[in-house]
């Protein structure tokens, strides 16, 4: 008998003024000149990426953060490359914070007309969405937040999507506090005391 | 043995009940209508599909759309149980009255599902895990799909899942924005279709064990067979050309439900009635069942698109259609779409006698596609 159970390849955080990651790859420190500034990481991104200035800081902290996990596990990062990677995440302040945003420019604009640059990013799951689309993630993308312990349900869930062998790994994200906590996990085989 | 869905409720715009929504499709009567009090002039159209008499006394619209059915699904969900709330905007009427009031302040954190879901949970009485899951528009359908998975790992034996979106004049701000509406009303695989119609519902749906199901003394209404998830990994508010996200999500469906696309009698579809999304759905279904056609419908032609709450409400008429041997007809549809005859139902008809299995898809901003198969309950597989 065999017990799976989720192993940690890489975490990751990122704040308005620097990232850091550490897997098996090595760590990787950068200070960030401006806030969320991700674009001047060295080597951060594989391919083009100037949109991602216009993104959110929500968003950008998340493109960084998944890029950073595939970085510092070693998983090829190309631009033409998918990966069958679960992307889950928590934390509703910068979705909050969008929603307040969308509203108050459309009513202060004479309600007439929104921004749709500004109503794309009202959802919980349009960071993962940018992070999915910029990176070929193409596993299951959803928000699930526990209130009691965001990151538990964060781990208990990407661990029953490896677990289940449904991914063969999983992306955890929580916003909390104006940072970014993540990480990568795969399902890891031990043996059970009991077998 | 799989999990069941074993209690299920709704209220939609074609009335309360699932029954109401299952009648208003097999009359091909839409729900569909204009003037909606959200809709501004600057807007593309003010048709939508909404609920009418809806409680406004509660702390927002979308827990007045819940209300009448919290109390009777509280007598039959397991204290034990889990919960789910699937929404995508939730109390966002909460946060719409602090900006018009000039509260800024307050308005970030008033529409915070967290809150909705403690009154929820209150109100039901459940002590499992509890959580708010959001997937744009499959978020009600990847609910289901998590209360499935809680229960396969062994977090707990029962987990009710409560799904809804309220129209509001930010989500009709938005969409009108996008010139994701249609002008007059959403007529989902038509060859004439320029749109969709928003619309809004609340579903609840109990999903249990099958164990647990038979010591409650429930009747399970339908297994969850088999499930899927995949992102297009495309485009932010487009869907993908290929449909080969939502067909990964459905081969992966079907190969958790060990089931083969010959054993699928019908599709619920996302059916928005865009142009792009339907495109793609089509291409999507091609690609799985190749080049045998499967009846395939949508319900948003009736309903409108109710945004978090479609995956569950759909799903529950799929479970329905199951049950009846019925596949109901593509409400609005009048003429289909060269890629979609042969495949979309112009009219109800029987359901394969051979096919056992029933699909209910969504897509949704982003390029999350989610599939969910259901059987009869027993099914072996």
């Amino acid at each position: 008998m065999t017990i799976r159970a989720a192993h940690i390849l890489a975490t990751c955080t990122v704040a308005a003024d620097r990232v850091q990651a550490d897997g098996a790859s090595g760590r990787v420190e950068h200070a960030l000149a401006a806030p969320f500034d991700i674009g001047s990481v060295p080597g951060l991104f594989s391919m083009p990426v100037k949109n991602v200035g216009r993104f959110p800081d929500n968003a950008k902290a998340t493109c960084a953060a998944c890029a950073l996990l595939l970085r510092a596990a070693g998983i090829d990062r190309g631009p033409e490359t998918t990966h069958d990677i679960a992307v889950l995440s928590a934390g509703f302040e910068p979705t909050a914070a969008m929603n307040a945003a969308f509203f108050r420019d459309y009513v202060e604009g004479g309600r007439s007309l929104g921004r749709g640059n500004l109503f794309i990013y009202t959802l919980p799951t349009s960071a993962l969405a940018e992070a999915s689309i910029l990176l070929g993630l193409t596993g299951p993308s959803f928000y699930i937040e526990a209130g009691a312990d965001p990151w538990l349900e964060l781990v208990e869930t990407g661990r029953c999507l490896v677990d289940s062998g449904r991914v063969p790994q999983a992306i955890l994200l929580w916003w909390r506090d104006d940072h970014l906590r993540a990480a990568l996990v795969a399902p890891e085989t031990m043996h059970s005391p009991s077998a | 043995m799989n999990p069941v869905i074993a209690y299920a409720d709704a209220i939609s715009p074609c009335g309360r009940g699932v029954d109401a929504c299952w009648s208003a499709l097999l009359a091909g009567r839409s729900a569909i209508r204009p003037d909606a009090p959200w809709a501004r002039d600057a807007f593309i159209t003010k048709n939508a599909a909404w609920i009418p008499d809806v409680d406004h006394g509660v702390r927002s619209r979308l827990l007045g759309m819940l209300d009448p059915m919290l109390d009777a699904v509280a007598e039959t969900t397991p204290p034990d149980a889990g919960l789910l709330l699937a929404t995508t905007t939730g109390e966002i009427d909460r946060l719409e009255k602090h900006v018009l009031a000039g509260d800024f302040d307050a308005a970030a954190g008033s529409a915070d599902p967290a809150g909705l879901l403690d009154v929820v949970r209150r109100r039901i009485g459940v002590e499992g895990p509890c959580a708010t899951v959001s997937a744009a528009c499959a978020s009600s359908s990847v609910a289901v799909i998590q209360a499935v998975e809680m229960i396969r790992a062994g977090r707990c034996e029962a987990v009710l899942v409560v799904a809804g979106d309220a129209l509001s004049e930010f989500v009709f701000a938005g969409f009108s924005t996008l010139m994701a509406l249609s002008p007059g009303q959403a007529r989902p695989f038509d060859r004439d279709r320029d749109g969709l119609t928003l619309g809004e519902a609340a579903a609840v749906a109990l999903v249990l064990s099958a164990e647990r199901a038979e010591r409650e003394g429930l009747s399970p209404l339908a297994e969850v067979c088999g499930w899927g998830i995949a992102s297009d990994a495309n485009h932010m508010t487009g869907p993908s050309r290929t449909g080969d996200g939502l067909a990964r999500a459905v081969q992966d469906a079907l190969h958790s439900a060990r089931g083969a696309p010959s054993e699928i009698q019908s599709v619920c579809a996302h059916g928005t009635g865009t142009v792009y999304n339907d495109a793609m759905e089509m291409k999507a279904f091609k690609l799985v069942f190749g080049a045998s056609p499967v009846p395939v419908y949508s319900i948003k032609g009736a309903t409108g698109h109710t945004m978090g709450g479609a995956g569950l409400l759909e799903l529950l008429i799929a479970i329905r259609s199951l049950r009846e041997g019925i596949v109901p007809a593509c409400v609005g549809l009048n003429t289909p779409d060269a890629d979609a005859a042969g495949w979309v139902t112009t009219a109800a008809q029987e359901a394969a006698s051979d096919a056992s299995l029933v699909l209910s898809t969504n897509s949704g901003f982003g390029g999350v596609n989610s599939a969910v198969i259901l059987g009869q309950p027993g099914r072996v597989s």
